[in-house]
Parts: C-alpha cells; sequence; structure tokens
C-alpha cells in the first residue's frame, strides 16, 4: 500500500464557522494505481489534494485523520521529513501552471533548484538534468526553454514545466489538481496524453482531482465521486460507469453531454449546500431524487458492495 | 557633477586665499570663495562627496537591517511579526531628525555615528514596506507550489519571495537615500554631521548662512546642490525599477 488515508477531515474556520470541506474520508492507492477524485466545486477536492502532503495552510486545518504515505503518517511528521516528502517522493501538479511558477525565476532554475535540494546535485548536472525532463515532458526546444521566465511559455508549455519539476524527482506519487482546467481544449489532451505516457514509463501512481468525469474516465482506473466534503462513492472505473450505484453518481454520469443525442440535458436540480451548515443526514438528500425519510435524518453509512465498489446511501444495505 | 567633479576639477579645496576672501563667482571660482578665500565650488565638489557617501552607506545600512525583519515579519505572521513590526513602530514613532540627533548625542559626532544614526532611523521604513509585500506574495501560488516541491523557509523566502520584492526596495533605496542626504544636510547644519575641515554640503551651507546679506553665494550654491542631490535619487528610482521589471524587459 503506497498511500492510505484513513478518516480524514479538514476544516476552513470562517467568520460563519467552522467549514468542513473534507469529512471521514477514506481510501487507500496502491503502487502504480490511478485514482481519479472527482466532484464539483465546493466538494473539497481541492482540500483533501492539499491535506495529503499537509501544504494546506490557514484559514485550512487539518482536523483529524491519517495520511499514511509508505506506512509513516504525514500529518504527525516532523517538518524537516515532511520536506523529504514533498517534491521528492511526491509531486504536484496544479490548476493555473502560470501562477505556480516564479515570475521572475527562469524556468530552467526552477526546474534544477527541485533536484539541488533533493538529490543533493551540482547547478550544472541539474540544469542538464532539467533540459532532458524538459524534453521528456515533450517541449520542442528544450534548451532555450531553460533560459525563459514563466510568462514567456504559453499555458500548455508552463504546465509542461510544472510537470518537469514534479516529475524532477521521480516521486512514488502524482496529486495532479485539476492539471488541464486551465488550458484550451487541444493542449488539454496533449497535457493529459503527457501524464499518462509518463505515468506508465515509470511507474508513478497518480490522484487526479477533476470535475470532469469523461476525463476520470480517460486517465484514471479509479475513481472516487465526493460531495459536499463527503466520499460518496468509489470503485473501478468500470464499475462506477456501469453500474453507478449513489444517485448522485448516476445523475453525474447522465449529465455527461451525448453528442449524437438529441435528448434533453439533465443536470442536477438544487445547487450544492453550504458547509458551514451542511444538511442534516445525507448531505444528497435536498437533491437526491430517491429521497427516503432516513436520509433527512442519519447519515448512510460507508458499505462495500460485491462489486468491490463503496457507497454511501440509504439505499443499499 | 558631484561624482566626476573631483576628476575633471582639480584646484585644492584646501587651498587658503585670505587675499581673495568672500569673492563673488567669477571665472576663476565659479561659487565664488569663503571666509578663508578657499575655492567654494571645489569645496562643495567634495562636501558633496562626503554627503553622498554619509547618506548612501546610511541608507546600505538600514537596508541590511530593515529587509531581512520584514522579510522574517511578513512570512512568519503571528507573534514573530507581532514583536519586529512593534519595535519598528517604536523607532518609527520618533521623528528621523530627532532620533538622529539623539543618536549622535549619544555615540558623539563623527562621519561614521551619522551614518548609524541616519541608518537605524531608516529601518522601520524599508522593514514594513517589504513585510507588506511579503504578506501579498506568500500567499501566492508560486509560494505555495514552492512548499509542496519541499523547499525549507529560508530558501522560500530568499530564493522565491525576495526577487519578487527587490523592485520595491530598489525604489525605497532610491527614495530613502532623497531623505537620507536631507537628513545628512540638517544634522551638519546643526553642526552634528562630518566634522571640518571634511565638511559636507550641509556644513558649507551652515557656515555661509551668517554671509547670506553681503556673500549670497556662499550658502545658496552648495544649497542648490543639496536640491540637486535629492531630486537625482528619485529619477534613478524610477528608471531602475523600470529596468528591473522583468515584465517590462523585452521578451528575446
Amino acid at each position: 500500500m503506497l498511500l492510505s488515508v484513513k478518516g480524514l477531515t479538514a476544516c476552513y474556520e470562517t467568520p460563519a464557522g467552522l467549514v468542513r470541506a473534507v469529512e471521514d474520508v477514506n481510501f487507500d492507492l496502491d503502487k502504480d494505481d490511478s485514482l481519479a477524485i472527482v466532484g464539483e466545486s465546493g466538494s473539497g477536492k481541492t482540500t483533501l489534494a492539499l491535506s495529503i502532503t499537509r501544504i494546506l495552510k490557514p484559514p485550512g486545518r487539518i482536523m483529524n485523520g491519517q495520511v499514511l504515505f509508505e506506512g509513516r503518517d504525514i500529518l504527525t511528521m516532523p517538518e524537516n521529513e515532511l520536506r523529504q516528502i514533498r517534491g521528492g517522493r511526491v509531486g504536484m501538479i496544479f490548476q493555473q501552471p502560470q501562477a505556480y511558477l516564479n515570475p521572475v525565476l527562469k524556468s530552467g532554475f526552477q526546474i534544477a533548484e527541485v533536484l539541488e535540494i533533493h538529490r543533493g546535485y551540482d547547478r550544472q548536472r541539474a540544469m542538464q538534468e532539467a533540459v532532458r525532463l524538459l524534453k521528456e515532458v515533450g517541449i520542442a526546444s528544450p534548451e532555450e526553454t531553460v533560459n525563459r521566465y514563466p510568462f514567456e511559455l504559453s499555458g500548455g508549455m508552463a504546465q509542461r514545466v510544472i510537470i518537469a519539476m514534479a516529475l524532477a524527482c521521480s516521486p512514488l506519487l502524482i496529486i495532479a489538481d485539476e492539471p488541464t482546467s486551465a488550458l484550451d481544449v487541444t493542449v488539454q489532451a496533449q497535457i493529459l496524453e503527457t501524464i499518462r505516457r509518463l505515468r506508465e514509463q515509470r511507474h508513478t501512481s497518480l490522484i487526479l482531482i477533476t470535475h470532469d468525469l469523461s476525463l476520470a474516465a480517460a486517465a484514471c482506473g479509479k475513481i472516487m465521486v465526493m460531495y459536499a466534503g463527503k466520499l460518496v462513492e468509489a470503485g473501478d472505473r468500470e464499475s462506477i460507469f456501469k453500474n453507478p450505484k449513489h444517485p448522485y453518481t448516476q445523475l453525474l454520469i447522465a449529465s455527461i453531454p451525448k453528442i449524437r443525442s438529441s435528448e434533453e440535458f439533465p443536470g442536477i436540480a438544487g445547487s450544492p449546500p453550504n458547509l458551514a451548515n451542511p444538511p442534516t443526514g445525507c448531505r444528497f438528500h435536498p437533491r437526491c431524487p430517491h429521497v427516503m425519510d432516513i436520509c433527512k435524518n442519519v447519515e448512510p453509512p460507508t458499505i462495500s458492495t460485491d462489486a468491490g465498489q463503496r457507497v454511501a446511501c440509504h439505499l443499499y444495505k | 557633477m558631484i561624482t566626476i567633479g573631483p576628476i575633471v576639477y582639480t584646484v585644492n579645496p584646501f587651498t587658503v586665499n585670505t587675499i581673495n576672501k568672500l569673492a563673488p563667482p567669477n571665472l576663476n571660482d565659479f561659487f565664488g570663495t569663503d571666509l578663508l578665500g578657499r575655492d567654494l565650488f571645489a569645496r562643495s565638489i567634495l562636501g558633496g562627496e562626503i554627503s553622498l557617501y554619509i547618506s548612501t552607506v546610511s541608507v546600505i545600512f538600514s537596508l541590511v537591517l530593515g529587509v531581512p525583519l520584514g522579510l522574517i515579519a511578513g512570512y512568519s505572521k503571528g507573534m514573530v511579526d507581532e514583536v519586529i513590526m512593534r519595535i519598528m513602530d517604536i523607532i518609527l514613532a520618533f521623528p528621523g531628525l530627532v532620533l538622529a540627533l539623539l543618536v549622535v548625542a549619544v555615540l558623539g559626532i563623527g562621519i561614521n555615528n551619522a551614518i548609524i544614526a541616519i541608518g537605524f532611523t531608516g529601518i522601520p521604513i524599508f522593514a514594513r514596506i517589504v513585510r507588506s509585500v511579503v504578506l501579498k506574495i506568500s500567499e501566492l501560488d508560486y509560494v505555495e507550489a514552492a512548499r509542496a516541491l519541499g523547499f525549507n523557509r529560508w530558501r522560500i523566502m530568499i530564493r522565491h519571495i525576495l526577487p519578487n520584492v527587490s523592485s520595491v526596495i530598489i525604489l525605497q533605496f532610491t527614495l530613502s537615500l532623497a531623505a537620507a542626504i536631507l537628513t545628512e544636510a540638517a544634522l551638519s547644519f546643526l553642526g552634528l554631521g562630518a566634522p571640518a575641515p571634511l565638511q559636507s554640503l550641509g556644513g558649507i551651507v551652515q557656515e555661509g548662512f551668517p554671509f547670506l546679506q553681503n556673500a549670497w553665494w556662499y550658502a545658496i550654491f552648495p544649497g542648490i546642490l543639496i536640491t540637486v542631490a535629492v531630486l537625482g535619487p528619485n529619477f534613478l528610482g524610477d528608471g531602475l525599477r523600470d529596468l528591473l521589471d522583468p515584465k517590462l524587459r523585452g521578451s528575446s
């Protein structure tokens, strides 16, 4: 087991009270596995990603739980050991590539710095490695790119630089938080293909955070659906798509636009709840088409189905 | 003019010529002569050099102490920030000149003490402006990215945040330099700056002050030089900022 998240709860302290952005989330990830965490805005996906390497900063706070990485709990680890893991063993890719590169440092330097810190390379060797990494992530002219400032790069190139930084130390796990959302569609496909190819070559595990179910299906073997900070359903890609259990997952899949269909686009009525004051019982009950009395008061337990799915819904006992 | 003066104008500022005392400006002595017949132009150039030396070194002094304090306060936040900034507030609560007078009174008169006095009063200005920018920058995504890559706090502060503050520091350096030149002139005018015979511009103005009615050039010309010296760094700052901002530099 590479990563095991147990009972993770993370909050934001706001004037309106504690907002439980992630509540009691459990999942495991094996080596070479890929997991997509899917959910709409405000479902706690990003907070979960930041909590895994403990870079969630105030007003965010991790309240509870364990994040076992190779058997050791990241949440109680001393800061200096944690720094070895960040960047060294776990790489992160972010949504806005331009914003995540330092504007006054050349892109080559930013990649080289990771190698200098984690691998102890000298500047010259680190720069050579940076050029090689840029070539590996599919940049056509790596020698020129290392000398460019981030504002001289296109969005797609900047994201490739970020990927090169994340991959620099051959991490065991990559956490990609909406890596393609800020890019246009053709670049999205290229970046996704790059991530997929590198993952296969290097046997790196992947956690992909996205709001896009079709993207999740294209990139990951396992899918976990979150709603209002809670896990609603998790399982293999095939079982989630062929046999979604939770009404929310069913509605999400039904909402994927179909090109040749003239059917009305169903969507999901209502909007996500305010997490400072979440609905009682099942958090999805105000929007659920199958709502029962029990859903309004009792929080559904997460149960495992025969097909290996996990689902939190009162419809299944 | 003050920097290239000594090279092109080689009249000895210490040559005493009492016959030619208090001569008005003429072709030989552009600024006229002083009470002891010394060439005022040569003296003003030397005085300007001393003024610039004292004010530059004192601003470097405030920068070297103020910038790290602001950086640490802005990045650490919380208690560290409170303690550092309240101390800065205490220093800032005294008017600059009064504080400088106090420091000179304690340390005694001399060029080095003038530097410490002026430099000390400038520390909180750097600390404050750096802190305010660091507060903003440390919330940005690329700082989060640096943390996600496992860099330690000192590296993040020095390699990732500081370069983004540099244009502000440079701008503040030039503004502080202008202010330091004024403070230095005031200190020397009060006789607490560089001691004679190595007088700075403020000292010469003070010397010439009693003769304002019959030898106006004695105080006026060094005074004009002070004005020019204060304006210069301000223009320099604007130019440097444009030059150093990578976003304004053309991409190759």
